[in-house]
């Protein structure tokens, strides 16, 4: 009776796990994140979007009609086609670097095909509040005390280390809440923000 | 964003620099680097002493190469190709003064990641890192960082010729690319119909991809890694010509 139940539990199991095995092979890779989690600090919305990938640009093969993007630690590709709409850049030839982007996809057969590829727009600085690269290097030149400013680096901790603009400190972004101590005390010095750029 | 954050909070005085880092770097201006970013780049990273080899002697950062500051210039020819190469130059403290000169011109030859070491080598000693002592090398060397999943060219050619049974070679190239000739032992699946291949490929074998650049070799690296492959890359140039394979150029 032992045995037989032994071997009744491996044929039924082997029933169930057949399937599973086999559905695995040819889907899309169902396992890991859509979404990065640096995008949804500020676009929580995102979670509520159908069929959408968002994180940033990393390759682009035309031979293979396909961009490969970095979701968190991962990363994903995603094909395109004629029909694909661009958004924010002129081109998919203008995806550069690693812009943030978003890419609404169908699934085709196994693959993930773009309907819509949406990359982070330009920000919107209003222009008494820009500072250009000449000015600021004067008062680089000059150092904090002299210029009276705080240079603030906005970008995640290991792009300060990598490297920084000098006299600059590092505020992450998503810390600064947390950071504020580290601003001037003084309210109307002069406080100024640079991070990776745009395009 | 972040100026945005400042204003609410009752800042008056708020700037933004727009251009960003890149365009900094861009205009020739000094950037500077730290301890940490260098050790954890150690053996990646073109280190240069400016202070020359007379005090690198004394004791220098671990790797570094000695080029007096008035020298490095003339070196030209011995930086490397790759315009894509970290490259960091430290005196014996911070000096922006002495090392902006040095930096702009060698951001004009094209290098995008040229640094200075913040704290110099006072700094660097202060916050234990590791230092050489004695001889000195004067001559720039500089191996790229290998992406994740890489394979090395002399370990896939290793594969090409002895065959392992525990190792299949993937050309993701175009059938008509593999029509052109293919290496030898290898399968070929283009990288745009691997989604829905996968159940052409054995689990048990390590899966290495190649095509003829190393793109697309990564996106089918990308695409066997989600869907749980045990797999890597070559990220080489390789080309076959007349049946003939030749491999693993940059």
């Amino acid at each position: 009776m032992k045995h037989m139940k032994t071997i009744l539990i491996a044929f039924f199991g082997g029933l169930v796990l057949f399937p599973l095995l086999f559905a695995n092979a040819g889907n899309p890779p169902a396992s890991g994140d859509m979404l990065s989690k640096k995008c949804l600090k500020c676009h929580a919305g995102f979670k509520d979007m159908k069929n959408t990938l968002a994180g940033d640009f990393n390759r682009r093969s035309n031979k293979a009609k396909s961009i490969q993007m970095k979701i968190n630690n991962r990363m994903q590709l995603v094909k395109f086609t004629k029909e694909t709409t661009i958004k924010n850049v002129p081109s998919i030839k203008a995806l550069k670097g690693s812009i943030p982007i978003r890419v609404h996809y169908k699934k085709v057969g196994p693959d993930l095909v773009a309907t819509a590829i949406v990359a982070k727009p330009k920000m919107d600085v209003p222009k008494d509040q820009m500072i250009s690269t000449k000015e600021l290097s004067k008062l680089v030149a000059q150092g904090p005390k002299k210029g009276g400013y705080t240079l603030v680096d906005s970008r995640p901790g290991n792009l300060f280390m990598t490297s920084h603009i000098p006299t600059a400190i590092s505020i992450p972004f998503p810390k600064m809440k947390k950071m504020m101590a580290k601003l001037p005390k003084d309210k109307n010095q002069q406080v100024i923000f640079y991070c990776q750029g745009f395009r | 964003m972040a100026a945005r954050l400042a204003a609410k909070s009752g800042y008056t005085n708020i700037k933004v620099y727009h251009a960003g880092l890149p365009a900094w770097a861009k205009a020739g201006h000094l950037l500077l680097t730290t301890d940490n970013f260098v050790k954890k780049r150690m053996g990646f990273v073109v280190i240069i002493d400016t202070r020359g080899p007379e005090a690198a002697k004394k004791g220098h950062i671990q790797g570094a190469v000695a080029i007096p500051l008035k020298d490095v210039v003339k070196e030209k020819n011995q930086f490397p190709l790759d315009r894509k190469a970290h490259l960091v130059f430290y005196a014996e403290n911070t000096d922006m003064a002495g090392l902006a000169p040095l930096v702009k011109e060698i951001s004009s030859w094209g290098y995008k990641h040229v640094y200075v070491l913040d704290g110099g080598y006072k700094g660097w000693v202060k916050n234990n890192g590791g230092i050489q002592k004695g001889l000195v090398r004067t001559e720039i060397f500089y191996i790229p960082r290998p992406h994740p999943g890489e394979i090395v060219g002399d370990e896939f050619m290793n594969i090409v010729e002895t065959q392992p049974g525990d190792v299949l070679i993937l050309d993701v190239r175009t059938a008509d690319e593999a029509d052109g000739g293919m290496i030898e032992g290898a399968v070929n699946i283009p990288v745009d119909e691997l989604q829905g291949r996968l159940s052409e490929l054995p689990k048990d074998k390590e899966i290495v991809t190649h095509c003829k650049t190393g793109l697309r070799a990564e996106m089918g690296y990308t695409i066997l890694r989600n869907a749980g492959f045990k797999t890597r890359f070559l990220n080489d140039k390789v080309a076959l010509i007349d049946d003939k394979f030749y491999c693993c150029f940059k």
